[in-house]
């Protein structure tokens, strides 16, 4: 490696995402979005194996995620945040991938209609996120894969409501009574799972 | 202190192929040469097109040109340039 690419690799580690995509569409350098794909390809990978939960699946979705991702980086518009953008692109190719394979999937809980009879309380986040998390890998494994990718946003990422709402392309209110649907549907696969057992055992 | 969520996101983020940088990096490669390439070449291409349909007759066009091409073909003389110069 020179001198000159030596230095672009390092000073590339400390450019915003924004400055890496400004220069790699003026000077069409590679190195500049691999910077972008190591920032990113480990999330990626991560949501599209929980979303997919194939592990041949997940790496070939996050290949042709980073490929989308390098086609349209001329139309990304600085509205939403990078980050934003790509889980938009993962969270669309996964759901379209789900739906080729099957039909008839159910995204989210409420596509299911209520949850049960019972009355929507609120549920404590310690729920989810004192679960242990063998436990938790399964209890996300039975959930739908809407569901999933919402709690892995407001939970993960830390997004916030209005980020989910942008991916999703729903309303800030649908968003919350997903969240708390999807709370509530996790409860009830724990407990179906294992029983009154204590959720940080 | 990381939550569950977290912690399993780690562990999958762990579980990344190391082969996929590679087959991204060709693509993007491809990419950049594929869309050099088109930058140096669409525009003298559009430059023709616009010619033509403007209604210029083009030298290297011209029934003339394309018989005198024809019986100079010899290896041993040079090429005659027969498209101008964009510029």
């Amino acid at each position: 490696m020179t001198a000159v690419a030596t230095r672009k690799t390092s000073t590339s580690a400390a450019l915003s995402d924004s400055q890496l995509i400004a220069l790699y569409l003026q000077e069409q350098d590679a190195r500049y979005f691999s910077q972008l794909y190591r920032r990113y390809a480990g999330k990626v990978f991560a949501k599209c194996i929980s979303m997919l939960a194939d592990h041949g699946m997940a790496r070939d979705a996050t290949q042709d995620v980073f490929i989308k991702i390098l086609l349209n980086l001329s139309k990304f518009t600085e509205q939403s945040s990078f980050s934003t953008w790509v889980y938009s692109i993962t969270y669309n190719y996964c759901i379209d991938l789900i739906r080729k394979k099957k039909k008839n999937i159910l995204i989210f809980t409420e596509d299911m209609g209520r949850v049960g009879t019972e009355k929507e309380v609120e549920i404590p986040d310690s729920v989810i996120l004192e679960m242990e998390t063998n436990r938790l890998e399964k209890v996300m494994d039975k959930l739908p894969v809407g569901d999933k990718a919402i709690l892995d946003m407001k939970y993960t990422d830390d997004m916030s409501i209005k980020e989910i709402g942008e991916v999703l392309k729903k309303t800030e209110s649908a968003i919350k009574m997903q969240i708390m649907r999807a709370k509530i549907k996790a409860q009830y696969i724990y407990t179906d799972m294992f029983g009154t057992e204590p959720i940080g055992a | 202190m990381d939550n569950s969520l977290k912690k399993l996101q780690a562990a999958r983020e762990a579980m990344l192929p190391p082969e996929l940088e590679d087959r991204i990096s060709q693509h993007v490669g491809t990419m950049s040469l594929f869309s050099n390439v088109i930058e140096v070449f669409v525009p003298n291409a559009l430059q023709v097109v616009i010619r033509l349909v403007g209604g210029e007759e083009l030298p290297c066009l011209k029934k003339e040109t394309l018989r005198k091409a024809r019986a100079n073909m010899d290896w041993r003389t040079p090429p005659v340039p027969s498209l101008p110069s964009p510029i």
